[in-house]
């Protein structure tokens, strides 16, 4: 069993990529469903990936069948219908976009949800092609995104993210004195970034932000990890204490045993392994596939021994519930949640949720 | 024959907390469904200024219309969705359309997608963008930039790659709306088969504009013409107009270069859309002005005159009740919507009723 590296409760959240072909509108209004139902069930928290675009035809290695491109827009919906849920960005690609207009999106959702946002930025590595396509008024006043060098890449997020927090703080924007209106506060205290490196996860925390780890990493995630919890220290030497915030995307199938599972879930396996081949831990059975893409799977105690056994395990602060790839429906996804936050997640070491929010921050 | 159709129209820059004026935003438009009001309609300002530059006034109000109408949404079932509106110049086309696209989706085609040629140099300094000062320019820009908006919701290729728009938005291009201030702008809104939205900020009169967009609107197209009205109802005129002396005394100082010669107070609330007293005096007043005969939807503003919710809500019951059915409105039956509902109210006799158009 590995040993936790913080002092942090666990918490739970619900992690969604959305990225399923199909009626759009019926996968947002099922999802929608899911994740107030995982309220219900005391989940803490929610995150939607966000998705530009789509390439109609057969092959979508590259581009996606569908997903969600507009993140706020969805969780502000969710705002109305939740109450204590936080509503996370997991993540919005900050090259692709003005940095002020994600904070004054942010800024409202917070508004209108009494300050349950959890705004989940990442650099998007694969952007180049698509900041052609966002070049426009709104991404004037920022260096050019989809330069050849990583280092250039990684100057102009940087500046970016700094213009976002700079809002989000309520600077003064112009010679002007224009502000961020509505005014977010404590929002920049909630700023996550989603990252794939040891490099990426040492600067996340070293900004003093939530780190958002994947489970198919270019590098292992307790390797980004524990570069962020020292990335974490120095954050701290400089400006003072700082709980770490680091959520673990956990990929589940719940079945009545491993083979079961393995089973029926070997299309989703198979498809998801053939797309990371290339910086997958390589594999050649399903079940070492399985393991590859950081899938968990069989009885309850199975899975909450596998998630246990993580080397990155120790470092987590929250476990973003993912279910999906392998599923026939939205109910089996909302059972396998369910049983995940009945059985799973207290021997993982999960308390529920806090008592609720003051009624006062609800939207209704 | 047009069934005129009313909205509700806020610009939510009432003063207070911007969470709670947003909230209350919220209640007041899911009450205006369950009156029946057609439509709810939201203006968009970015920024605010707590120091610096006189004469630099960003008082709040809604930067981000979609996400505000995500939760509208979420409470409502079917009244129709709108951005009053989304300046182009200050945006990214594909991005418009990817909001636009996913809001849409969640509320079962309910948008009403308003954009405009806006964008003040102040605001475009603070976002980074440098507005080209010569007009023709700008509106070129406002163009291509629309032709983009309309190219990507319609499904075709995105600037020419093999990638295209995400969630698919059937028949969203055909509920465009534009911002239309002079009689030019009219006829070019008429000609590509959008709606115009008049009536707040106009440099001519709103006749003027709304004339021109219904002689240059192609055989056979249906006409959409939201006209924002200013209303606030009370025990008689003089009343309503003492208690609208302030609103009405900042709102003419701001745009007297353009607005037309006002002198007294009477007269200045006139020349800015402004219309009071009891429900019957305020559908004198509404039927009398000039650009009503043209309108195919009022679109109620409450704001004037009052900084209080109860008083707010209230009007928005006077226009349901008394005002609007003496402009000839009747409400619609909603649509049998499938879970979301939950509005309880009679419903009136589907008839079309008509204004001029």
């Amino acid at each position: 069993m590995t040993v936790r590296e913080h002092d942090e409760p666990l918490t739970l959240a619900a992690y969604a990529i959305l990225n399923e072909p199909g009626d759009q509108a019926r996968n947002y209004h099922d999802a929608l469903g899911l994740f107030a139902r995982a309220e219900r069930l005391g989940v803490e928290g929610l995150w939607v990936r966000q998705f530009h675009l789509r390439r109609p035809g057969p092959d979508t290695q590259s581009a996606p069948a569908g997903g969600l491109p507009s993140p706020f827009v969805f969780l502000a919906w969710l705002a109305a219908r939740t109450s204590r849920l936080r509503l996370g960005t997991g993540a919005v690609t900050l090259p692709l976009e003005s940095p002020l207009r994600v904070a004054e999106d942010a800024a409202v959702l917070d508004a209108l949800s009494g300050g349950r946002v959890e705004l989940g930025v990442a650099n998007g590595g694969s952007a180049p092609d698509l900041a052609e396509l966002f070049r426009g008024p709104a991404s004037a006043g920022r260096p050019a995104a989809g330069t050849d060098a990583a280092a250039d890449r990684r100057e102009a997020y940087q500046a970016g993210l700094t213009r976002l927090a700079d809002a989000l703080d309520g600077a003064r924007l112009s010679a002007a004195g224009a502000q961020l209106n509505p005014p977010s506060p404590g929002l920049a205290d909630r700023i996550w970034e989603a990252t794939l490196t040891d490099q990426s996860g040492y600067d996340t925390g070293a900004r003093g932000h939530g780190v958002l780890i994947g489970t198919t990493q270019t590098v292992p995630a307790e390797v980004t990890a524990r570069a962020y919890y020292r990335g974490l220290d120095r954050y701290r030497a400089e400006h003072g204490p700082r709980p770490p915030r680091v959520g673990l995307a956990t990929l589940i199938y719940p079945a009545k045993d491993r083979e079961t599972a393995l089973r029926e879930a070997r299309a989703g396996i198979e498809e998801k392994y053939e797309w990371g081949r290339s910086f997958l831990p390589p594999a050649t059975t399903l079940a070492e596939k399985a393991a590859s893409i950081g899938l968990h799977y069989g009885t309850a105690e199975q899975i909450a021994e596998s998630i246990r056994a993580q080397p990155w395990f120790g470092y987590a602060t929250q476990l973003m519930v993912q279910t999906e790839l392998f599923y026939a429906s939205y109910a089996h996804r909302a059972e396998a949640l369910e049983e995940f936050t009945r059985e799973v997640a207290p021997a993982l070491g999960w308390r529920g949720a806090p008592a609720a929010a003051s009624p006062a921050s609800e939207v209704r | 024959m047009t069934r005129l159709r009313i909205a509700i129209h806020s610009d939510l820059r009432e003063r207070g907390e911007q969470a709670a004026v947003y909230r209350e935003t919220l209640d007041l438009f899911t009450r205006a469904e369950e009156l029946g009001f057609d439509g709810a309609w939201v203006r968009s300002y970015k920024f605010r200024r707590t120091s610096g530059t006189p004469g630099f006034s960003f008082p709040g109000g809604l930067p981000s219309p979609f996400p505000f109408l995500g939760a509208l949404a979420a409470r409502t079932s079917h009244i129709r969705l709108g951005t009053a509106v989304v300046p182009l110049p200050l945006e990214n086309a594909v991005r418009v359309a990817e909001d636009a696209a996913v809001l849409d989706a969640l509320s079962e085609g309910r948008l009403e997608l308003g954009v405009s040629n806006g964008g003040q140099p102040a605001i475009a300094a603070a976002l980074g963008i440098g507005l080209d000062p010569d007009p023709a320019a700008k509106k070129a820009g406002y163009l291509r930039s629309l032709g983009t908006l309309v190219s990507v919701l319609d499904g075709h290729p995105v600037n020419g790659t093999d990638q295209e728009l995400n969630p698919p938005a059937p028949g969203l291009s055909a509920r465009i709306w534009e911002s239309a201030l002079t009689r030019q702008t009219g006829q070019d809104s008429a000609v590509r088969g959008n709606g115009v939205l008049i009536g707040t900020t106009q440099t001519v009169p709103a006749e003027v504009t709304a004339a021109a967009y219904h002689a240059s609107l192609p055989d056979g197209a249906r006409p959409r013409v939201g006209l924002v009205v200013h209303v606030h109802p009370a025990a008689n005129r003089r009343a309503g107009l003492a208690a609208l002396e302030a609103d009405v005394e900042t709102v003419y100082a701001w745009g007297r270069d353009w607005l037309p010669a006002a002198r007294t107070l009477a007269e200045k609330a006139a020349a800015i859309n402004v219309h009071y007293g009891t429900p019957e005096q305020i559908a004198e007043s509404i039927r009398a002005f000039p650009a009503f005969p043209y309108t195919t939807e009022l679109q109620f503003s409450v704001a004037y005159g009052t900084t209080s919710y109860a008083r707010r809500l209230a009007a928005v019951e006077a226009v349901a009740a008394e005002i609007a059915p003496a402009l000839g409105w009747k409400p619609q039956p909603p649509p049998a919507a499938p879970g979301t509902g939950g509005t309880l109210r009679a419903v009136a006799a589907a008839t079309d009723g008509s204004s001029l158009s």
